[in-house]
């Protein structure tokens, strides 16, 4: 039985030239999907009809998809309700999606908020899957570089980020050859609240990290020791700090 | 030429002076003598003055409502961003609400700074096992418990990346109540946010949650407050299971991390010659290799390994500087560093001067001495 997967994608843009482009943490979702082994993955966009987005969209079906389903919205709808409802009628077994868009809001709140609708459980920061809905082995990005196993059953959400692995290139015949279905998003949906008193953001200096932040008490410069003492002396401070593993731990 | 009369003005200046006590320029019919003008002698020292005081703590005892501070903590320190939040929680509070500061810890672990010099009126400590590990239901169950129990006006969190970031949207959703994200400032009673990527930014009246962007808020600098603790036996959240089982962190190369996110990094100057000591204590310790710019450029590092203005910025939970003088542009590349540890021939090098920890010793000698004291301790502990 192949999996289903919906990627939720979004219009992304580019950092610098502002040029529509898939959103990069969208593509690194859509990769992970595709590299599952037996998925039948769908992509997922809700948006108006004519937005103009789907320059940006058919990069996604550069990436080997042959299908994306676009939710047309009526003029002033919310899409995230649009998604809800139209998920809620699918249920897939997975739900992927980048942890931000690249415009708009991009609170990166979409889908903490689609997961507790929908009652799936969610993942963030997603950089490898493997298994089935009976047993997932799900590898998480801790902080520091590291990663961390997770094990779960069921359906559930997971947000991706940078550290999951980058897309494929986009190729573009292919993504002129992709169809975009097109579904009409539903009646009687939640306007979208767009707030007024947006401007331009002003630029503020970022407060740069000082030398010492925690404090500049307790310098100390040693002169004499020999190697063996060194090397104790910076154990133990090091292990004072709370920075060594257990096991380096001095004795006692 | 030689006939022309020289006058000294500076002799002139003083003779005048000695002649005539000089009188302060406030007018005061009694002429004042300043003891530092007198000639011959030394001045005399100005009178002692008493110590200042240490502030007096500010206690709080009724509060019109409660602001809870959700803190990340790093290593159970408060963290940079932790430190700015309580000041941004401050803000929000004014003078009649009280900043409680939340910490969710594992077995083990305590809260190792002072809260109320941070600016937090209450301090709550939650202790679960599970919070050690990964653990978000129940840490979502703790804000919740908290939020419930004070009750919390305002739910503050960092926009720290799998930590504050995520666990505010998580309690955002479960509360259904929007969040006001990547907020950057507090001004005139509404709270600032980015949109857009960071184009665009709107002001708002504060919503229920507010998550703060990193380095955007200051920390409190006011008289200390209480930081009272508060029985954690009256917020105690239900048990909700966690849908996905934690199998742990997985064995990573440390050697292979990019510079940004190693927690330890071991560094090389040119006071470095034996390299494969270098490499060895690396590898015993588990940290990540970088070096300056001079090493790079002599081929015995990787560019991609260069810390410094033009190489890679980093914080590291700890540095450990071999032989590396610490030239400025250096020291701009490991200004985010929390702890540095230098090792140098020189005692006057600039970067003994930013070293929490300083050793005047060879670098050769103490290498080497470092790795076969890890390796006796890894061999002691197996």
């Amino acid at each position: 039985m192949p999996l289903d997967v919906v990627v939720l994608v979004s219009a992304g843009r580019h950092p610098l030239s502002g040029r529509p482009r898939r959103a990069d943490l969208d593509a690194r979702a859509l990769e992970l999907a595709l590299t599952l082994p037996d998925a039948r993955v769908e992509a997922l966009h809700a948006g108006p009809r004519d937005g103009g987005e789907e320059a940006a969209l058919r990069d996604y079906l550069g990436m080997g998809l042959p299908s994306l389903t676009l939710l047309e919205l009526r003029e002033g709808h919310d899409p995230a309700f649009a998604l809800l409802r139209y998920l809620e009628g699918r249920r897939p077994a997975l739900l992927l999606a980048g942890q931000r868009a690249e415009a708009g809001a991009c609170s990166g709140f979409l889908p903490y908020w689609l997961a507790e609708r929908l009652g799936y459980p969610l993942l963030a920061g997603l950089t490898a899957l493997a298994g089935d809905p009976q047993g997932w082995r799900a590898t998480l990005a801790a902080g520091g570089g590291r990663r961390r196993m997770l094990a779960l059953q069921g359906s559930f959400l997971a947000t991706l980020d940078e550290a999951a692995p980058p897309a494929r290139m986009s190729a573009f015949a292919r993504a002129k050859r992709g169809e975009i279905r097109r579904l009409p998003a539903g009646e009687a949906l939640p306007p979208l609240e767009e707030p007024d008193g947006i401007r331009p953001a002003r630029r503020r200096p970022k407060r740069l990290a000082g030398p010492g932040q925690a404090a500049a008490v307790g310098r100390q410069a040693l002169v004499g020791l020999d190697g063996e003492a060194a090397a104790r002396t910076i154990l133990d401070y090091l292990a004072r700090e709370g920075l060594l593993p257990d096991s380096l731990k001095p004795p006692g | 030429m030689s006939d022309r009369i020289r006058r000294d003005p500076r002799r002139e200046l003083e003779a005048r002076r000695s002649r005539r006590p000089p009188v302060e320029a406030t007018g005061s019919a009694r002429p004042r003598v300043n003891p530092r003008d007198r000639r011959g002698g030394r001045p005399a020292a100005p009178p002692a003055r008493p110590a200042p005081a240490p502030p007096s703590v500010l206690r709080l005892e009724s509060p019109d409502h409660y602001v809870l501070a959700v803190v990340d903590l790093e290593l159970g320190r408060l963290s940079r961003n932790d430190r700015d939040l309580l000041g941004a929680a401050r803000r929000l509070a004014g003078e009649s609400a009280a900043v409680v500061l939340l910490a969710c810890l594992g077995p083990g672990e305590t809260l190792r700074d002072d809260a109320g010099t941070a600016g937090a009126d209450r301090v709550l400590i939650l202790r679960r096992p599970a919070f050690s590990g990964y653990a978000p239901e129940a840490r979502v169950a703790a804000v919740l418990a908290a939020a419930a129990a004070l009750p919390a006006r305002h739910l503050l969190f960092n926009e720290t990346p799998r930590q504050g970031a995520d666990l505010g949207r998580r309690v955002a959703a479960r509360l259904g109540e929007e969040p006001a994200v990547a907020c950057v400032a507090l001004t005139g009673g509404a709270v600032l946010c980015l949109r857009d990527g960071g184009r665009s930014e709107l002001p708002l009246a504060p919503p229920r949650l507010l998550l703060f962007q990193a380095d955007s808020m200051t920390p409190y600098e006011g008289p200390p407050r209480e930081g009272r603790l508060l029985d954690p036996a009256a917020f105690d959240p239900r048990e909700i299971a966690e849908p996905a089982a934690d199998e742990g962190l997985l064995p990573v190369d440390s050697r292979s991390l990019p510079l940004t996110e190693a927690a330890l990094i071991v560094s090389a100057g040119v006071g470095v010659t034996d390299w494969a000591a270098f490499h060895a204590l690396a590898d015993a310790l588990g940290a990540a290799e970088g070096g300056s710019r001079a090493v790079c450029d002599a081929g015995h590092l990787p560019r991609a390994r260069q810390i410094g203005a033009s190489g890679t910025l980093v914080e590291p939970q700890c540095y450990l500087a071999f032989g590396i003088s610490g030239a400025s542009q250096h020291l701009h590349g490991i200004a985010g560093c929390r702890r540095v540890v230098a090792v140098n021939t020189d005692l006057h090098a600039d970067m003994v001067k930013r070293a929490d920890l300083a050793i005047i010793a060879d670098a050769q000698v103490v290498m080497p001495a470092l790795t076969h004291l890890l390796r006796e301790r890894r061999r002691r502990a197996a």
